[in-house]
């Protein structure tokens, strides 16, 4: 069970949080000028790294931000913690 | 009955979400019988009438007896906010409970993973936590606390503080 | 009761005047207060407690703690539980125990024939020979002859469990003299401290030794310092409570066994600690000989626990087997007992440390135990001297062995610290701590009193971030001897005496089975483990891991460290599974959610289900002894040719507002919103960004950018968190506040021919003529005396008025509705009904027909897909899906040749009925109302191009043949609802 540190709320428990998924690029604007490959790509294919990875997670049983974490998936350390602005 | 406490489902509360900007918030419902808003996440500002809560980026809830509710919407206005800003009425969307007496916090222990302690959730802490598995809002009041849950669940809340003051 | 036989007359922490009665295998005992029940079946002179796992050997008691290997109890009655530990189960009046393993007693065991073929069954015996069909065939048989206690199957009649959470600066595991002395210096800094022990009081091994600390005796420092900490607000301090598992981020999990609290039988807390101590001592390990599973065999540290704390005499005539020095300590006590002590038997050749004052005693040095004799009890041993080879005899019925000490480093182990291997010490000790933790006391290897109390302290503050200055005065200790030791990881094998060696004594694991397992290749510590079992289950390798480790070093010629070990696990020692769940049982072991009006339908005989996010709903109201399909029929009739009221509470329901929503639900929607008008819904597609059906709903425009949006029932949660993540990760410069106010709003939905004509009736300010209140237009209003939105929407295919109230009115509504619509005979209906009529209608269930698999386009709903938007969500990935593979599952409806056989949902169809990969699946199945037959959907490969063809599902044990239709069966052109 893992402690993630909240923007706004401080440290709390896994529990009030749901995973989502790793850290991609914003979306764009004109998806449309995107080749096929590109887009299923970005859609399916996320970096699953040793070592640290950015992931979102949203604090939905709190203050209902989405935060982006950066854990080591070695250790669970929690290395950074931010919200999008 | 294991712990020292005292738990009751209180009446219907008065209740407005407020979003948006702070200062866009505050011009649009100033008036002499509302209280600052808190400077602090998850706290609260308390007068006789009124109170708000501070429970997110740019997210308060106000609250005050039932029969104060038409004053508050008279204050907040919903219908006529300007498009910045997102007053809605949520009186009817939660329910309450008290949870009050020497053992408060045991039960709270068993509720939430929150840390209630009062060097970690102050005299005025407020707070949306997990409480027994759902999203539920945590206040610390005069002899314990009260917690908020979206109304349907309120019958389950009733069932898990009985169980957990078996 | 034989007391002067095995109980001293003074001494120990028993108290003499409480006599408390018991039961073990179905016989009476006695003990005192404050016995364990090994110590008081010693008392008893009970020295065959057991049976063991595998070869079902007579087994006694060898430890005295947590460690204990070999007698595991189930309790029976009214605290039913299994596999604990002898040494772990305190005596109470009423206790009932019954060993584990043996049947129908350790005495006279039936399984004991095992060890008389012993020799056909060695490790991995039945992997290897019950291969044929396969190991699961036999292993129920197995596991039944094999296996530990059986699982409880009552509930506790006294208390419930509990788990709760708790935070703390400093979480110091173990009350002995480590913890204590830390606990004290913490608490006095202000620290929010939890102090957590396995045993029945604080003091660790101060309760089993004769030791004097401040010039008092030891057990009276720990009381005083247990009653100061007890008056501080800041200390936690918990007995019989083990901590078992070390987690991510510092979370550790502890069970209490016993806790104050009425009515609670156990708890489990989740501790968040900013740091932790561990002192969790050290475990002596065994000695390797053979026939060293003997009853009688004990660990050195276990007799001088029983002879100390418990005044018990655990033989009369005892010796002592050591390769440390930590024996002479015990070899005191054990005299001074009153047990008649013949001689210790030290294995170490290069040290002669005996105390002054046992000079008297007779010591072999250099020499080893070669074997034990006696079946189910120890009878004599012979002894060999290393050098010479030349053995003894000695007649003895007790029998200590000490292998050394091996640093309790689970907890540290579990945190992922690494531990590493000491020669001088022939351990394993912690090394660098990865999480927040520090070993301190004997679990960092630090063996005299002086030396853990000066450790704990200077730890302490270390850990607290506070500086030397403020470090507590440590009470004077008397000198210890220095602790030495010389590895013996094992006797020599002697082959001509045909007995076994035991390695890991509570999964009968022994020296043959390990050197078995390295002949034929599983040489790595990790695949001995799995090959013999050693290590595993609940002893985790307490007392013999490191004996396997050394005898894998030794066959390979090689250090204990290039070995390696196993990963030890948690949970440290066994837990009931009601410790994990607490409270969460019965009623609430699924969280439920109810409306205003849930008592009411209860009341008024409605079947209640869970139909989607944890919503109980009515699923149909049966009136006294109908069958289910009648009272669904009946219902579905109503909707059709009368009125009925639906309560459509649950849907999900938000309030999005703010300069960019419309682009925000432009966003979400297939669909196009920019030219919706005020007072205006629109029914909307919404895909996940993978181009399918994620989720529909209509959104009614309530002024410009200001819109409410509902949502299926199921999808409120994921909805919600779908908007957010889009919002706030993808477009957080983008204007929009989203509220949910799904519980604030209430509606009651009016639905049949007759719904206007009771609109009326209820008395509305609303004009409800079809002009001014069109299909798809939301009004607000005073309805039957509520304050109210009302929506023309419909789902069952008939005119509908939705009234949207204030939870709080909503059930003074549905009243008042059952009152006026008494002259239209208006009924409540469910949702089985509810879905009949969605499926003659044909209109799309979440979960049924999009079922997180099919796109708009499967649906024909290409009419929902906005041709003008440049983007929404999951339009390129959509466009992609059907440019790759067209020829797809399709929606149709299916009319079965027989027009009386429901089919159920998920039944498959193959080509031509055959045992082939399916081309679809039937995704519902009811019966019609308006056709009085059997009607079908189906998701069908190509459906859309395979009208009136026959198609075939499989069923068990038949084929049922169906035509294939379009997927709707009533009211093609949709003028119903539009009336």
């Amino acid at each position: 069970m893992l402690q993630i540190s909240c923007p706004f709320c401080g440290p709390r428990n896994e529990v009030e949080f749901v995973y989502g998924g790793p850290l991609k690029n914003r979306r764009p604007d004109d998806i449309s000028q995107i080749d096929d490959t590109t887009w299923i790509d970005y859609l399916t294919v996320p970096k699953n790294p040793l070592g640290p990875v950015q992931e979102r997670w949203w604090h939905v049983r709190g203050c209902g931000c989405w935060l982006t974490i950066t854990r080591d998936t070695r250790s669970h350390d929690i290395i950074e913690s931010e919200i999008e602005s | 009955m294991g712990y020292d406490v005292k738990i009751q489902r209180l009446a219907l509360n008065a209740m407005i979400d407020l979003q948006g900007d702070a200062e866009a918030i505050k011009n649009w419902i100033k008036d002499d019988d509302l209280p600052e808003f808190p400077n602090k996440p998850n706290t609260s500002i308390t007068n006789q009438q009124f109170k708000i809560y501070w429970v997110g980026i740019e997210h308060w809830l106000m609250r005050s007896e039932i029969e104060l509710e038409d004053h508050l919407l008279e204050m907040t206005n919903p219908s006529a906010a300007p498009i910045e800003i997102s007053v809605v009425q949520v009186s009817d969307a939660f329910k309450f409970f008290e949870v009050s007496g020497p053992d408060a916090a045991e039960i709270i222990s068993i509720a939430s993973p929150i840390d209630h302690h009062l060097t970690a959730f102050p005299e005025n802490g407020v707070s949306f936590t997990n409480i027994f598995g759902i999203k539920g809002l945590l206040i610390r009041v005069n002899n314990g606390f009260e917690i908020a849950v979206e109304s349907s669940y309120a019958d389950l809340m009733a069932d898990f503080l009985q169980k957990a003051n078996a | 009761m034989s007391k002067d036989l095995f109980r001293q007359t003074k001494g120990g922490l028993i108290d003499r005047n409480q006599t408390i009665t018991f039961q073990f295998n179905d016989t009476t005992y006695q003990g005192y207060s404050g016995d364990s029940l090994a110590s008081a079946l010693m008392a008893n002179g009970i020295y065959l407690t057991a049976r063991s796992f595998k070869y079902h050997r007579p087994r006694g008691i060898v430890g005295s703690g947590y460690e204990e290997p070999s007698s595991l109890v189930e309790l029976v009655g009214d605290e039913e539980s299994g596999n604990q530990p002898i040494t772990r189960v305190q005596i109470r009046p009423g206790l009932n125990a019954r060993s584990v393993n043996c049947w129908p007693s350790p005495n006279f065991d039936l399984m004991a024939i095992n060890q008389y073929i012993s020799k056909l069954i060695p490790a991995a015996f039945y992997y290897k020979t019950f291969k044929w069909p396969n190991w699961h065939f036999f292993e129920p048989s197995i596991r039944r002859a094999a296996g530990l206690a059986s699982a409880p199957n009552k509930t506790h009649h006294q208390g419930h469990y509990e788990t709760r959470n708790a935070h703390c600066d400093l979480l110091i595991v173990g009350a002995g003299p480590a913890g204590l002395i830390a606990a004290l210096q913490a608490a006095r800094s202000g620290a929010r401290v939890i102090l957590a022990d396995d045993g029945l009081e604080s003091g660790g091994s101060l309760l089993s030794q004769h030791l004097k600390i401040g010039g008092k005796e030891a057990i009276d420092w720990v009381r005083e310092t247990t009653a100061s900490l007890d008056a501080m607000d800041n200390v936690t301090r918990l007995t019989e409570a083990t901590v078992w598992a070390y987690r991510e981020h510092n979370l550790l999990v502890i069970t209490e066994r016993s806790p104050a609290t009425p009515n609670v039988f156990q708890r489990s807390w989740r501790v968040r600690a900013k740091q932790v101590l561990i002192a969790t001592g050290a475990i002596e390990r065994n000695l390797v000989f053979a026939n060293n599973d003997r009853p009688g065999v004990m660990m050195a540290s276990a007799i001088q626990s029983y002879v100390n704390r418990y005044a018990v005499k655990p033989g009369k005539r005892a010796v002592l087997f050591a390769n440390n020095s930590s024996i002479y300590a015990v070899a005191r006590d054990l005299k001074a007992s009153g047990v008649e002590l013949v001689a210790v038997i030290d294995s170490r050749s290069s040290v002669n440390d005996l105390p002054e004052d046992l000079q008297d005693i007779h010591v072999f040095r250099n020499f080893v135990v070669e074997q034990c004799h006696g079946t189910k009890h120890l009878s004599a041993i012979t002894i060999k001297n290393a050098a010479t080879g030349e053995t003894t005899k000695i007649v003895c019925d007790l029998l200590g062995v000490s292998g050394g000490w091996n640093p309790t480093v689970h907890l540290f182990s579990q945190s992922r610290g690494k531990v590493k291997y000491d020669a001088n010490l022939a351990t394993f000790i912690p090394g660098e701590a990865v999480q927040a933790c520090q070993c301190i006391g004997s679990a960092s290897a630090i063996f005299t009193l002086q030396q853990v109390m000066e450790d704990a302290v200077q730890k302490t503050l270390q850990a607290l971030d506070l500086d030397p200055g403020n470090a507590i005065l440590l009470p004077p200790l008397e000198p210890e001897a220095e602790y030495s030791i010389e590895a013996l990881w094992h006797v020599d094998l002697n082959e001509s005496l045909c007995s076994k060696s035991f390695i890991d004594i509570q999964n009968d694991v022994t020296l043959s089975d390990v050197h078995l397992a390295m002949r034929e290749g599983f040489d790595a510590v990790e695949h001995v483990k799995r090959y013999t079992t050693a290590g595993m289950g609940i002893d985790q390798g307490k007392t013999g891991n490191l004996n396997v480790i050394g005898a894998i070093a030794l066959k390979n010629g090689c250090e204990p460290d290039e070995v390696g070990t196993t990963t030890f696990r948690s949970p440290f020692v066994p837990i009931e599974f009601g410790a994990l769940t607490g409270i969460r049982e019965g009623s609430v072991y699924l969280p439920y959610r109810h409306t205003s009006i849930t008592q009411w339908n209860k009341d008024h005989g409605a079947k209640m289900y869970e139909s989607g996010a944890r919503w109980r709903r009515p699923g149909y109201y049966p009136r006294s002894d109908e069958l289910f399909q009648t009272t669904v029929n009946r219902e579905s009739r109503l909707v059709r040719e009368g009125l009925a009221v639906y309560d459509g509470a649950p849907l999900g329901k938000f309030e999005i507002k703010g300069p960019d929503a419309l682009k925000l639900i432009d966003m979400l929607y297939t669909n196009n919103f920019d030219n919706l008008k005020v007072g205006m819904g629109r029914y909307g597609l919404m895909l996940n960004e993978d181009g399918i059906i994620f989720d529909d709903g209509v959104t009614f425009k309530l002024a410009d950018n200001h819109y409410f949006m509902s949502t299926s029932t199921g999808n409120a949660d994921t909805v919600n968190q779908h908007m957010e993540f889009f919002l706030q990760t993808h477009r957080p410069d983008w204007r929009v506040k989203i509220t949910t106010i799904t519980t604030q709003w209430a509606n009651a939905t009016l639905c049949g021919p007759k719904a206007r004509e009771m609109m009326q009736a209820l008395g509305t300010d609303i004009d409800l003529s079809n002009e001014a209140f069109p299909f798809m237009a939301m009004r607000e209003g005073k309805v039957g005396g509520f304050q109210a939105r009302v929506c023309r929407v419909s789902f069952t295919g008939e005119l509908s008025f939705e009234i949207n109230v204030r939870s709080r009115d909503s059930l003074a509504l549905w009243e008042t509705i059952m009152e006026v619509g008494k002259p239209f005979n208006i009924s409540p209906v469910g949702s089985e009904s509810n879905h009949v009529l969605r499926v003659e209608k044909g209109f799309l269930s979440l979960g049924h027909e999009a079922d997180g698999t099919t796109t708009p386009q499967d649906l024909g709903l290409n009419w929902a897909m906005s041709k003008t938007k440049t983007d929404y969500i999951g339009k390129r990935a959509n466009e992609i899906r059907l440019a790759e593979n067209p020829s797809r599952w399709q929606l149709v409806g299916l009319l079965p040749d027989d027009p009386k056989e429901l089919v159920d949902e998920s039944a498959p169809i193959t080509p031509g009925g055959r045992r082939e990969s399916s081309e679809g699946f039937v995704t519902a199945c009811v019966w019609s109302v308006v056709h009085n037959r059997v009607i079908a959907l189906a998701l069908l490969e190509n459906g859309q191009h395979r009208m009136d063809e026959t198609i075939y599902i499989r069923r068990k044990d038949h084929v049922v043949t169906a035509k294939v239709t379009a997927p709707c069966f009533y009211d093609v052109k949709g003028q119903l609802l539009r009336s």
